[in-house]
């Protein structure tokens, strides 16, 4: 998950290609994330260490973690926690981008500095993005005003990013922006919610996005929006949304559903309550709009 | 061994669901399946087939599924009604199996917690 947050704030700020970007995802699964990598991203020792144990490597035969230790850059405990750390996915991006030589070490440590500080993320929560703990870094990118609304909306939001995963093998992501006041488009996909909480949910995209992901959730290629593609991206949010009332009902709140629709050319206005929210996929974007009033 | 054919019967408004459930029940060798897209066409095809078994849907327009498998009980039809649904909600499991639904599959379902169901059903049946 940190791979398409970091990556898309490279590509952004130009700090790689979207071919390089594009290669380096490709190749991340296969890399073997490095010492020197995790100790730059765990913040236990700084760019220059590094090269100077990479120096030291090329003189002698010793480990990376020997020569640290050596050299005063690292605890037996760090290179203990670096060691069990080292399998962990979310640095791979970080290797195959030192691999690849598209940025150095010291560029790296920049970009993290400025992806935190762009982002505004405390160093609690830039942890939690490396974990892929979607559940508590959701309100890092999004304010949903006050507390019941945002447990709610906060909730709701992580949940479809985890099931745009888990049901339609996508990577989605989201940017740290203003969301926007309106919204015009091709398709609107909507399920209203009953009971102690009211909500209008949907999920509103342009066709080819929408075709994308209805082939995706039905298994099979659609290249109309016919009514099986139809009938495939309304039941996408019908299953999310039924996830979501089994997780509430889990809380004991018991919620219930009105059956899906599908609109065409929709214009939204946003208001009181109601929140457009773009979500970045590897191809275009879809736009969650939560609301606790009517907006279709 | 009974020598009636076993029929099934797919309730949902989602057009995918039904055509994706109708492959997985006729791979499972299931010749006789009818469609239906809510609850009312439902009842109408239990009253003139009476099929063996039945898949229901909960969130439905016109008539959903807990007021079907109401229906059902009222008219004391020999049908058996797995629900499966989106919806597993406490409220919703427990009015099922009140209402005296035989079993629940939540979506997204594997292909094999139908196929399972359904051979259990076939075996205390005969079929």
């Amino acid at each position: 998950m940190f791979s398409q947050y970091f990556g898309n704030y490279l590509l952004n700020t130009n700090m790689v290609t979207a071919e390089q970007l594009k290669d380096v995802l490709a190749l991340q699964k296969s890399v073997h994330v490095k010492l020197g990598v995790l100790a730059l991203n765990l913040g236990y020792m700084n760019s220059m260490q590094v090269q100077e144990v990479h120096q030291q490597q090329m003189k002698q035969d010793k480990r990376f973690g020997e020569i640290a230790i050596e050299l005063g850059y690292l605890t037996e405990q760090q290179l203990l926690t670096l060691l069990s750390s080292q399998k962990q996915g979310h640095l791979q991006l970080s290797q195959a981008l030192i691999d690849k030589k598209y940025l150095t070490l010291t560029e790296l440590e920049n970009a993290l500095i400025s992806y935190k500080n762009d982002c505004q993320l405390t160093n609690e929560q830039l942890e939690l993005l490396k974990q892929g703990n979607i559940d508590k870094i959701v309100p890092a990118f999004l304010d949903f005003g006050d507390q019941a609304r945002s447990n709610i909306y906060n909730n709701y939001t992580a949940l479809l990013l985890k099931n745009i995963v888990r049901l339609l093998d996508e990577s989605p992501f989201l940017k740290k922006e203003t969301l926007p006041d309106k919204y015009s488009g091709e398709w609107l996909v909507c399920q209203e919610i009953l009971g102690e909480y009211h909500l209008y949910t949907s999920i509103a995209a342009d066709k080819k996005t929408i075709l994308n992901l209805a082939s995706k959730f039905a298994g099979e290629q659609f290249t109309e929006l016919d009514e099986m593609a139809k009938a495939s991206i309304t039941e996408f949010l019908n299953v999310h949304n039924g996830v979501f009332l089994v997780n509430m009902s889990n809380q004991n709140i018991e919620l219930q559903m009105n059956p899906q629709e599908i609109y065409p050319n929709i214009n939204i206005e946003k208001n009181n309550g109601t929140y457009i929210i773009p979500i970045y996929l590897t191809q275009g974007k879809v736009y969650l709009i939560i609301s606790n009033n009517r907006f279709y | 061994m009974s020598s009636e054919q076993f029929k099934v019967l797919l309730c949902d408004d989602s057009m995918l669901v039904r055509k994706q459930l109708k492959e997985i029940i006729a791979d499972a060798g299931v010749n006789a399946i009818f469609e239906a897209s809510n609850g009312k066409e439902a009842l109408l095809i239990i009253e003139e087939h009476k099929p063996h078994v039945m898949l229901l849907d909960i969130v439905m327009p016109i008539m959903n599924g807990i007021e079907t498998l109401k229906e059902i009980r009222k008219n004391n039809y020999k049908i058996k009604v797995i629900m499966i649904s989106s919806s597993g909600t406490q409220t919703h499991l427990k009015t099922a199996l009140e209402e005296g639904a035989y079993d629940f599959i939540q979506k997204p379902w594997k292909e094999t917690q139908i196929t399972t169901i359904l051979d259990r059903i076939r075996q205390e049946g005969g079929f």
